[in-house]
């Protein structure tokens, strides 16, 4: 068993919506308020980006929403799990992430590229991240490099791992 | 002489590894976990190097990571340290600054003719007469430095990574693991980190025999690693300090950059040398050092030792070597031994003779020490009448301790001198940084612990926000531990202060007296403390040597500061990891299958042709000729693709670039010129209209995000209602270009294609293959041709059904380089190739793309006003005579005219369309205005001349581009 696991996540359809009628893009489908919050309901993930700007990934078969200025996005999203994946993203990105909370929505550079994160609020569950698909080959082989890393290290960190 | 001991309780060599090594071409033996010098040292070699200035032999001095005369070469590497790098099977070791030898070094006779080479010697001699100076520098440059640098070397690098915390604890000795331990009790997040493999410090090498901390140390020890809340980094160095608390931790895999709230600095003492003559042989050690090989490495450094001291802790020092099997020939106390107390009783005890208020005069040996003359101090000096010779192969000093406060300076911290203790210790320490231990002037078992619980307690209150105060020297030691002038005069000298570079007692006193009085002007001109060891060693009785001369305290004198890093770092672990983002289109893969080479394009991977590389340039050639007679298909989803949305998104457009975008027509598009306030040009692409409030912005390959940031500051900064979409990444997009790019595009599409309904410059929405896309007739290639906007999922399918549609036409990808050729035959310029980081449209001809009297404001419009009359260069087509070699000019070659340089070549190529190479070049004004031929200087020198021509080389009317081709054609 990996230390950290990368699971692709293709059953979603990326959206962008912005725009005034944005926010009644989504029928019956559940929003966040705040700026930078996200909200996950009914398989959906919708991040509130800006005033009326939302990302929203949406269950391939799911009704998919609908406004003049909402446009598909083909983000690679990948679920990153396994004990160490907080050791993973600290080789990668200069964000604390033993602080990131359950549900918290981020945008960061990680490895020199633009990625949202996304912490699963269930226990254990690790963090989503999604960038643009053209980072795919790259992000994925640094994230391997470094789990290989990571697993033939033998650093006695005490008690606190 | 086997110098290995009996198995010692916290050593840290496994016996049942045995490692095999070189040294000088000689194979040696030793156990995993010796470092190189512990290694050496068991195999009885003594000497591991020679000094930097006089080559003099010199041997272990501290195995504590300051052992600046033990500096090794590897084939790999200069200057791996000896008392700290542990050894490796088969290692090859030379020693560093050796001319020969250790044994047997050739530029030892540099000692003879040392009187002409006195302190800052440098500064004054070998410049007169001056032409002798190139032979003196080739000398001195063969001279000086240390190891040689393997310049076939293979570029390692490891990774960096973050951490944060609330606490870090620097050191995980006694002081530190209490610490650490009680922090982490009061549920602070800890991280502790120590430069040893190994946890533990002093207790496991000064205090090792000592039956009273036995249950302590194993109990901090147990407790500190298996604590929850503390992380626990070994040989880990923490390097430096930066503002709010953020430190470089140095560990064998690469540097962490960490965050804390506090620091709790445990970092210890250094020990001191004392300052005789012939100080440095080999076998003359500091007593700590030797404690740390018998401890950690199981190695007897000599079998007669002779101990000088000041303090307790030589006395421990001798009973441990007692302990060893080593024999103590005496203990030379510098003062009384009343001062000594219990352990001085113990020592007594063993029946070892201790000469009170002597010192040592003279240490003697030819290659390595041999005897030491022994005298009672007199006032400061030596009384030789009652001078006693003793035989021994050791000495070992324990005359005083500096503070390891380097971090601590760097922070911000102010350290003075205590008399008490004859040390420096904190006196002011800045927000959030704490002290303990030894470093704090507490220095028994007791009083580090009482110190370490209480600074944690302190350390505690302030990342709770409560008000903390404590008096620093609640705990401090009331006895001194260091002496107040451990240097004995000797008329002969080399009597060194400091080993690194070779300084004895009188350079520093001729210094002061041509007038380098200052501390940090007798640091530069004499180079005290600028060695590998950075003055470990030597600061602090240079200091003493200059406050004497000065009739000053020592806090008067002043001291040095050390600054980040103040210990080496690897080139390896300040690269990190290379983060070198890669970007590939959707039709990678596709381009990959089909032999595309690739090319870098900004962070994009693009196809600079397809086939074999050794067939490049007719690939090329191939590529263009399909283009101009058939049909060519490239991938253009390096594009910058942005939706500009809103109700002024009109003037935000008209803002950002340089042409009238709110007269742009539903379903047409415009040639967008980006220019900057200096009206430089920094960008270009077309502006398409899909609605009154919706535009579609192309932008170039590698200035994508530029354009996309700038026309997000200009909605920021001007307050305008418009939503803007970076869709970059999310489409694709393919040119179809050539005159039967129609003809196989229009069965696929359910737009019309006709050139009533689709002109040129038109954009439609519609869909291709059942995909949806936009269709934007432009032509960059200078052919009809259609370039097909669509999402990053459709664009396989897409362009393999072209393909196919187009394969009885004759269809061929291209790549960049054939679609360079292509523009420029068309005579249409490259941001940033044809362009520089000073170039304005007027010089490149563009002057109607720069609408100063019909457009009321545009950015970079007032700049562009002025320099509309004053244009200094020009960008100029030329063509080479046909049959010229195709590869002769390249670009960045210069023009020349009357052996001045008048411009350079931007863009060069062979055109097949036109059979001989063509070109643009920019040229300076005035020359630009004539019509001289331009003379090209070419690598080989030669000048190649080249005629002017009109721009563009091909299709100057822009009929097969703007015109349906098949009326053309008829």
């Amino acid at each position: 068993m990996k230390s950290v696991q990368l699971t692709p996540i293709t059953d979603w359809q990326a959206w962008i919506l912005t725009g005034p009628d944005s926010t009644s893009a989504f029928a019956g489908i559940e929003i966040p308020t705040e700026v930078m919050t996200a909200v996950f309901s009914d398989g959906n993930l919708i991040a509130k980006t800006g005033r009326d700007e939302f990302l929203a990934f949406i269950k391939d078969t799911a009704a998919q929403p609908q406004s003049s200025w909402c446009f598909r996005r083909h983000d690679r999203i990948l679920h990153i799990q396994g004990h160490a994946w907080t050791e993973l993203m600290l080789c990668l990105c200069q964000f604390d992430f033993h602080q990131m909370q359950p549900g918290e929505w981020q945008m960061l550079a990680v490895a020199g590229i633009n990625c949202w994160l996304w912490k699963d609020p269930h226990p254990d569950q690790g963090i989503l991240i999604g960038f643009d698909p053209g980072y795919a080959e790259y992000l994925e082989h640094i994230f391997h490099d470094v789990i290989n890393e990571i697993e033939l290290r033998s650093v006695n960190l005490g008690g606190a791992l | 002489m086997n110098y290995r001991l009996e198995p010692q309780p916290y050593e840290w060599i496994s016996r049942d590894k045995t490692i095999r090594f070189t040294f000088e071409g000689r194979e040696f033996q030793a156990f995993e976990g010796d470092s190189i010098s512990s290694g050496l040292l068991a195999n009885g070699q003594l000497i591991l190097g020679r000094s930097f200035k006089y080559h003099r032999p010199r041997g272990a001095l501290t195995l504590a990571n300051h052992d600046a005369n033990a500096l090794f070469q590897t084939e790999a590497e200069p200057n791996v340290r000896g008392d700290v790098v542990a050894l490796e099977p088969s290692m090859k070791l030379t020693a560093c600054n050796v001319n020969g030898t250790v044994a047997k070094d050739k530029d030892a006779k540099i000692e003879y003719v040392a009187r002409f080479l006195p302190v800052g010697f440098y500064y004054k001699t070998f410049h007169k007469p001056k032409k002798f100076f190139p032979f003196w520098e080739k000398m001195i440059r063969s001279k000086a430095g240390l190891g040689h640098v393997n310049t076939q070397w293979d570029a390692q690098r490891q990774s960096k990574s973050y951490a944060f915390c609330d606490l870090l604890v620097i050191g995980a000795g006694l002081s530190g693991m209490q610490s650490a331990l009680a922090a982490a009790d009061a549920q602070l997040n800890v991280v502790l980190v120590d430069e040893n493999p190994f946890i533990g410090g002093s207790l496991d090498y000064q205090l090792a025999h000592e039956p009273r901390v036995k249950a302590l140390r194993e109990s901090l020890k147990e407790s500190v690693s298996t604590h929850p809340n503390i992380r626990l980094y070994t040989s880990t160095l923490a390097v430096g300090w930066y503002t709010d608390h953020y430190l470089p931790l140095l560990t064998p895999h690469g540097m962490i950059k960490l965050r804390s709230r506090a620091v709790i600095h445990a970092t210890g003492v250094m020990e001191q040398p004392a300052v005789f003559r012939n100080n440095d042989l080999p076998g003359v050690m500091m007593a700590s050092g030797i404690q740390r090989l018998i401890s950690r490495y199981a190695v007897k450094p000599g079998q007669n030792a002779l101990v000088l001291t000041s303090n307790v802790e030589g006395y421990r020092a001798a009973l441990d070597m007692f302990e060893a099997g080593i024999a103590v020939v005496a203990v030379v106390d510098m003062e009384s031994i009343a001062q000594r107390g219990e352990w001085a009783e113990r020592v007594l005890a063993k029946g070892i003779r201790v000469l009170e208020k002597h010192g040592i005069y003279e240490a003697i040996g030819r290659q390595t020490l041999q005897r030491a003359i022994v005298a009672p101090l007199s006032g400061e000096s030596c009384d030789l009448s009652k001078k006693e010779i003793f035989d021994c192969d050791l000495i070992a000093m324990s005359v005083g301790w500096v503070p390891a406060a380097q971090l601590i300076y760097q922070a911000g911290g102010k350290l003075s001198y205590d008399d008490t203790l004859q040390q420096f210790v904190p006196e002011f320490l800045p927000k959030g940084i704490f002290v303990c231990g030894r470093l704090n002037g507490a220095f028994t078992v007791d009083q580090r612990i009482a110190d370490a619980k209480a600074v944690a307690q302190e350390a505690v209150a302030f990342l709770k926000g409560q008000k903390e105060s404590r008096d620093l020297t609640q705990y401090r030691d009331t006895t001194a531990h260091s002496h107040p002038w451990p240097i004995i005069e000797h008329p002969k000298g080399k009597n060194f202060i400091d080993f690194d570079e070779d300084l004895q007692l009188k350079d520093l006193k001729n210094a002061i007296l041509e007038g380098f009085d200052n501390i940090e002007l007798l640091k530069r001109f004499s180079t005290v403390g600028m060695g590998p060891s950075q003055g470990k060693h030597s600061n602090m009785n240079a200091i003493r040597v200059l406050a004497r001369s000065q009739g000053l305290g020592i806090n008067a004198t002043g001291s040095t500061t050390a600054r980040p890093f103040f210990h080496p770092v690897p080139i390896s672990a300040l690269a990190g990891r290379r983060f070198r983002p890669e970007r590939r289109s959707p039709l990678h893969a596709w381009h990959e299958a089909h032999q595309a080479k690739f090319m870098e394009a900004g962070v994009w991977l693009r196809p600079e042709y397809y086939g074999a590389s050794s067939a490049r340039l007719d690939c090329i050639q191939e590529e263009v000729e399909a283009v101009r007679s058939r049909l060519g298909i490239i991938d253009v989803s390096t594009l910058g693709k942005i939706e500009v949305m809103g109700p002024d998104a009109a003037r935000l457009l008209d803002l950002a670039y340089t042409m009238k975008m709110s007269t742009l027509k539903q379903g047409m598009t415009r040639y967008a010129l980006m220019v900057d306030d200096s009206g430089v040009i920094i960008d270009d692409g077309i502006v398409g209209r899909l609605a009154s409030d919706q535009f579609y912005v192309t932008a170039t390959t590698s200035h994508a995000d530029a354009t996309y940031k700038i026309l997000s500051k200009y909605v920021q900064f001007c307050g305008l209602n418009v939503r803007l979409v970076n869709r970059t990444g999310s489409l694709a997009a393919i040119n179809l270009a050539g005159s039967e790019s129609r003809k196989v595009l229009a069965p696929l599409t359910s737009i019309s294609l006709s050139e009533s309904n689709f002109p040129y410059l038109g954009m439609r929405e519609g869909l291709l293959c059942g995909y949806p896309v936009r269709l934007i007739r432009v032509g960059f290639v200078g052919e009809l041709g259609y370039e097909i906007h669509l999402p990053h999922n459709a664009a396989l399918e897409v362009w393999q059904r072209l393909m196919v549609a187009g394969q009885a036409v004759g269809i061929k990808p291209f790549g960049v380089e054939a679609q360079r050729i292509l523009r420029l035959e068309k005579g249409h310029i490259i941001i940033g190739q044809d362009t520089d980081g000073l170039t304005h449209p007027y010089e490149v001809g563009m002057s109607w793309a720069v609408p100063l009297n019909s457009k009321a404001w545009f950015t970079g419009k007032p700049s562009l006003a002025r320099l509309k009359s004053s244009c200094q260069r020009q960008l100029v087509g030329f063509k080479l005579a046909q049959g010229a070699p195709k590869n002769l000019v390249k670009e960045c070659h210069l023009v020349i005219d009357n052996n001045e340089m008048v411009g350079r070549v931007t863009s060069v190529a062979y055109s097949p369309t036109q059979q001989c190479v063509i070109g643009l070049v920019m040229l300076d004004q005035p020359y630009a205005d004539t019509s001289n031929p331009i003379h090209i200087r070419v690598d080989d020198g030669r000048l190649i001349r080249g005629e002017r021509c009109s721009l563009p080389f091909y299709d100057p009317e822009g009929i097969r581009q703007t015109s349906a081709v098949e009326e053309v054609l008829v």
